[in-house]
């Protein structure tokens, strides 16, 4: 750090994406400031108190096996927990677990001050700082200014924001925190473009006034089930059940006789694009006008507290028509409503604004990351924030950017997916987004990303010497697997000479018939029968991702003058003097590229590299 | 791009000698496998030795050309075998080829890489991403020229099958809660059906090559005839030789007549005699050597074509040779023309109730020139007429889409079957649906990439 710095890295921001960044680049080595609008309400979750689910999951356990904190902070505060797509198969098999919300935050804030390099201070930024197309500094509403040669924003809704309920609107980042106004402004003036997007949460209700005998109950796993590699398997506290209930003809008449009081119907107030596979009620019941009922999911928020969440019911329509509604439902005859449901409107970047490394295109040093980026939910955030704070740290210490494959780690596909294609409603990771998803599993997070994790300095020595003893248990069981024959021990009527790698590939095996004779305990063999069987599918997908790699291996040279390539349409030219695609492959999936663009890309990069291929020697 | 493509680099039917070039890292590996010769094939060094086929028995006296990566048409290292130009020698060859670990090349795809390799300079390669853009823009367009309109629409049908049960197995497992899994037994059923509409198509293949290759038919008569007067009449221009002397025609000529839906490859060949000893001493021995090699060449043809266009001058009594190819080709598919009626109809009078399918007129007269040509083309079409909406599968690189897009369902079917998870099907069930989206012209942009070089001729 220089003289005339106040840290290595500034994080502004303290939701799930900032924290990441901010442990991640103090992780690293690097002296970091998180400026945050209001310290006690770091980590927060301003919607629904769930971490993880089909895909989300993956990411958190990504995040995790690289040395992050979000699997840690859920795995101590989870009040339920279980797996999700157990039958549809390991790949898309996912751990979804609700949090208790203040315990979440707490716990968040705990690790953050327990960070020798990390620092925080309140204040609200203003203004980025900028010469000669560097970031310097950032400046605070208040006047103070923090001074950092790389500085990650991570404000979520904030930008711009504004919320909505029914005649009621304010601008405001979330209910009751003031937007950031004049950092949207300050973007705009240095050139980025910004997008309104929206989103809304529900109404929360008070658990107390609620009959849960006329609900469905969800019930949580009866064994602890921890996303981290790291955490010690025990629940932390009491384990809840959820609840389920679905909506009737006359909670859609309410929402029918009142559309004209809607901000995104009657009221047409809101222009931003919202998230298609997180409708508000007022959605469901227009667009799917056919169904005669919804789900609604009764979430608690909390060990202390009587809050409780209202999934599937997220609305933006007025207070006293939210609670006519509340009351349609089976078991909320008597409800009590704490807090309404709202919309939130708010500026996005679009995320083609940035490399791979979640560094702006237009201000070096300067990343974005997490809703900001027009993601939506934790994990995206938490996920974008500790690729920004590891490149972030890699920046200042000279080093080269750390890139994800998409073969690699749903992150490598978040990332590749926000910084070619763009967004155009809030994305969510969905396991249908990854092409590779049979690599890309809950259970081997660990293999993919734990020697990268420790390779960069992020992932301690102690847990990538656990990791270290895991994988060889791993193989070493894989290996006697192929050749340990069932025995005495052959389960359902199998031969006895029958090895168990063989036992394994049939469905009908599972780990538990097999785990005494492997001599291997609960997760391992687990671990052994997942990649048993899925083996040939695996295979599968490798072929295919080496039949991909020629296109992703192929780098477009930084110094490419697009604009004076006359063979390219004026499209493709635009389009890559904008994004500037780090490979062939990348500029293949801009939307508007055509095949003609890329093939004469192709032809021109292959020139400018002379020979590419190697002279074979002779025969 | 990491497999080895072969092709006929040849126009068919044409020239004395057929080139099959196979590029890609194999080729070096073919070309030990399916050449045979004294010397070490050297770089850029042609040498002579013989093609082998697949159990090593010699197809072909050629001539083998090695070219290594980079410095050949394609980038890639590249094999070309020279062999005897009739198509059967040079089909035999290729299937040696493919058999010995090459792919048959997609339309246009040698051009492809040579372009994607960037062997064209800049402005070539301007001028095809022109095409590639004017194609671009009409993709639909294409994709229906490409595909007869059944075809086309038959695979959009099965790629929406796929894509539906893709949607909901996707959205069975991003929204465990709210959408249940599809249950094994009804997706079972359903891509079953789907593989049963693919099994059709596969079979539907030998259909389409009729289409796009041709029907092989042999103008075969004795000499003067008038079998190169035929052809030219059917042609509607002047193709073959034709002269008063006996003997004109000496080797064999092949040309591509349209018969409306279908396309024939017909073979003008040397009039056959029968060469008995002594009779034709008076002809200098090399004149004779070279009808010799001419009538056995037509016999050639004669025994590769699937129709018979056999030629008789009905103005004279039937000569001997006449009778013996009547003879031989009975039973065949053909067509018995009698020809010269302006000049008389002996010959016919003499056998026509005997031969069913004989038809007397001449070339110089335009209705019994339209006669022949739709007697051929009832033969070729046979009892079936040709159903433009009847799905159709045209070249190799088609049938190669369809047998991966079965491949994918079927081995999702098998997945399904064991019991194993569903999702372990989406995997293969997406390979399939991308195989028919390359059909369709409808996705990846590889896919476009490829139908736009459908248009150069394979093996340029
Ligand atoms: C009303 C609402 C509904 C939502 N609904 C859903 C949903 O249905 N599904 C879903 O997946 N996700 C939903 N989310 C999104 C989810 O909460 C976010 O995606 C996630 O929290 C984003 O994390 P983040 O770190 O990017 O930003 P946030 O968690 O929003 O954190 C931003 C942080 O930056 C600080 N900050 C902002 N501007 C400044 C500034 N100028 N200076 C200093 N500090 C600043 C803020 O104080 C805050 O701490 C919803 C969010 C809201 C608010
Ligand atoms: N009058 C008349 N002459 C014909 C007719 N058809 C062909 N001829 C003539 O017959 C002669 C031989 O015709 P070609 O077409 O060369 O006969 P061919 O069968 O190809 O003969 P070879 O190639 O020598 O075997 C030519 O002089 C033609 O003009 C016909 O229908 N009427
Ligand atoms: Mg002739």
């Amino acid at each position: 750090m220089s003289r005339n710095s106040d840290a290595a890295v500034i994080v502004v921001g303290g939701g799930h994406a900032g924290v990441e960044a901010a442990l991640a680049a103090a992780r690293m080595g690097c002296e970091t400031l998180v400026i945050t609008g209001d310290p006690d309400r770091i980590c927060t979750l301003p919607c629904n108190p769930s971490i993880g689910g089909s895909a989300k999951g993956q990411l958190v356990r990504e995040i995790d096996a690289l040395g992050g904190e979000m699997g840690r902070l859920i795995d101590r505060t989870e009040l339920h927990v279980r797996f999700l797509n157990e039958s549809k198969g390991p790949s898309v098999r996912a751990l979804r677990a609700q949090a208790d919300k203040a315990g979440y935050a707490r716990a968040a804030l705990d690790v953050l001050l327990a960070e020798p390099r990390v620092h925080i201070a309140s204040g609200f930024v203003e203004r980025i700082i900028v010469e000669h197309g560097d970031v310097r500094a950032v400046a605070c509403a208040d006047g103070r200014v923090f001074r950092a040669p790389s500085v990650v924003l991570a404000t979520g809704t904030f930008l711009g924001g504004r919320i909505y309920r029914g005649e009621f609107s304010e601008s405001a980042g979330r209910l009751g925190e003031a937007p950031a106004l004049g950092l949207a402004d300050d973007l705009r003036g240095h050139g980025f473009p910004t997008a309104r997007l929206k989103t809304g949460t529900p109404p929360r209700v008070d658990r107390k006034s609620l009959d849960f005998s006329v609900m469905s109950a969800q019930e949580p796993s009866p064994v602890p089930l921890p996303f981290s590699y790291r955490s010690v398997p025990c629940f932390p506290g009491p384990q809840l059940p959820c609840y389920i209930v679905q909506t009737s003809e006359a909670t859609h008449k309410l929402v029918r006789d009142n559309l004209h009081r809607s901000p995104l119907y009657g009221l047409d107030l809101i222009r931003g694009i919202g998230p298609r596979y997180c409708p508000s009620i007022e959605d469901k019941v227009v667009k799917f006008a056919h169904n005669p009922t919804h789900l609604v999911f009764v979430e608690p928020e909390g060990w202390e507290t009587d809050s409780t969440y209202v999934g599937g019911f997220s609305t933006s329509l007025p207070a006293d028509v939210q609670l006519e509604m509340l009351r349609t439902l089976p078991g909320f005859e008597a409800v009590q409503m704490l807090r309404p449901g709202y919309a939130v409107e708010y500026d996005h970047v679009p995320p083609t604004e940035l490399w791979p490394s979640f560094e702006t295109r237009r201000v070096a040093g300067l990343f974005f990351c997490g809703q900001l980026n027009g993601t939506s939910g934790y994990e995206e955030a938490a996920a974008q924030g500790i690729v920004a704070g590891i490149n972030a740290a890699r920046r200042v210490q000279g080093r080269e950017p750390v890139l994800f494959a998409r073969s690699e780690s749903y992150i490598g596909v978040l990332i590749d997916d926000l910084v070619t294609k763009g967004v155009d409603e809030p994305y969510r990771m969905l396991t249908s987004r990854a092409e590779h998803r049979v690599l890309l599993r809950h259970d081997n997070a660990d293999l993919r990303l734990s020697p990268l994790g420790h390779a960069i300095g992020l992932l301690p020595d102690e847990d990538f010497e656990d990791f270290v003893g895991r994988r060889e248990r791993l193989e070493s069981a894989l290996a006697r697997a192929r050749t340990a024959r069932l025995g005495d021990a052959a389960p359902n009527g199998l031969p006895a000479w029958m090895t168990v790698a063989a036992a394994l590939r049939r469905p009908e095996v599972a780990h538990t018939d097999v785990a005494q004779t492997l001599g291997a305990e609960e997760p391992l063999a687990e671990r052994v029968a997942i990649e048993i069987k899925l083996e040939g599918y695996v295979q599968r997908q490798r072929d295919a991702v080496d039949h991909a790699s020629r296109n992703e291996k192929t780098l477009l040279p930084d110094d490419l003058r697009y604009n004076e390539i006359s063979a390219l349409s004026r499209e493709a030219r635009d389009k890559l003097t904008r994004y500037r695609p780090r490979s062939l492959g990348a500029a293949s999936r801009i939307p508007g590229m055509s095949p003609a663009d890329v093939a004469v890309l192709s032809v021109i990069v292959h020139r400018k590299g002379g020979a590419r291929h190697s002279e074979p020697a002779p025969a | 791009m990491s497999d080895t493509i072969a092709a006929v680099a040849t126009p068919p039917g044409r020239g004395a000698i057929a080139i099959v070039r196979a590029s890609g890292p194999a080729a070096r590996f073919i070309a030990n496998r399916v050449f045979s010769s004294r010397r070490k094939l050297r770089e850029r060094v042609a040498t002579t030795g013989h093609v082998l086929d697949a159990s090593g028995a010699r197809i072909d006296q050629g001539l083998a050309l090695l070219f290594l990566a980079p410095r050949s048409v394609t980038g890639e290292d590249v094999l070309e075998l020279h062999v005897h130009g009739s198509p059967a020698v040079s089909r035999e060859v290729l299937t040696s080829v493919l058999a010995a670990g090459a792919r048959l090349a997609g339309p246009g795809e040698f051009t492809r890489r040579a372009f994607l390799a960037g062997k064209m300079d800049l402005s070539a390669a301007e001028a095809v991403a022109d095409l590639i853009e004017a194609e671009h823009r009409s993709a639909a367009r294409a994709a229906a020229a490409r595909l007869s309109g059944g075809l086309a629409k038959t695979v959009e049908r099965l790629r929406s099958q796929l894509s539906a049960v893709l949607e909901e197995l996707a959205a069975s497992i991003d929204f465990p809660d709210e959408v249940p899994s599809p249950d094994p037994p009804t997706l079972e059923q359903r891509l079953h059906a789907v593989m049963q509409e693919l099994d059709a198509l596969a079979r539907s293949r030998e259909h389409g090559r009729l289409v796009r290759e041709g029907v092989g038919v042999a103008l075969v008569g004795a000499p003067n005839a008038g079998k190169s007067s035929l052809l030219n009449a059917l042609l509607g221009s002047e193709r073959a030789l034709v002269s008063e002397l006996a003997g004109t025609t000496r080797d064999t000529l092949e040309e591509t007549l349209s018969l409306g839906d279908v396309v024939a490859r017909v073979i003008d060949t040397a009039g056959i005699r029968h060469v008995s000893d002594g009779a034709s001493v008076v002809e200098p021995p090399s004149h004779a050597l070279l009808e010799a090699a001419g009538i056995a060449r037509a016999r050639a043809a004669l025994e590769q074509a699937r129709i018979a266009l056999v030629v008789v001058d009905a103005s004279v009594p039937l000569s001997r040779d006449a009778d013996a190819i009547i003879a031989e080709t009975r039973g065949r598919e053909r067509v018995l023309f009698y020809n010269k009626a302006d000049l008389g109809r002996i010959a016919y009078d003499a056998r026509a109730e005997s031969e069913r399918d004989a038809c007397l007129g001449s070339v110089f007269c335009d209705e019994d020139v339209a006669d022949v040509k739709e007697r051929l083309r009832s033969i070729a079409v046979g009892s079936e007429t040709i159903d433009v909406a009847r799905p159709m599968l045209a070249a190799g690189w088609q049938l190669d889409a369809v047998l991966e897009g079965r491949r994918g369902v079927s081995r999702a079917l098998d997945t399904l079957r064991a019991g194993a998870p569903v999702d372990l099907t989406s995997g293969d069930l997406t390979t399939a649906f991308q195989a028919l989206g390359m059909l369709s012209g409808r996705d990846a942009s590889e896919a476009l990439l490829d139908s736009i070089f459908s248009r150069f001729c394979i093996g340029k």
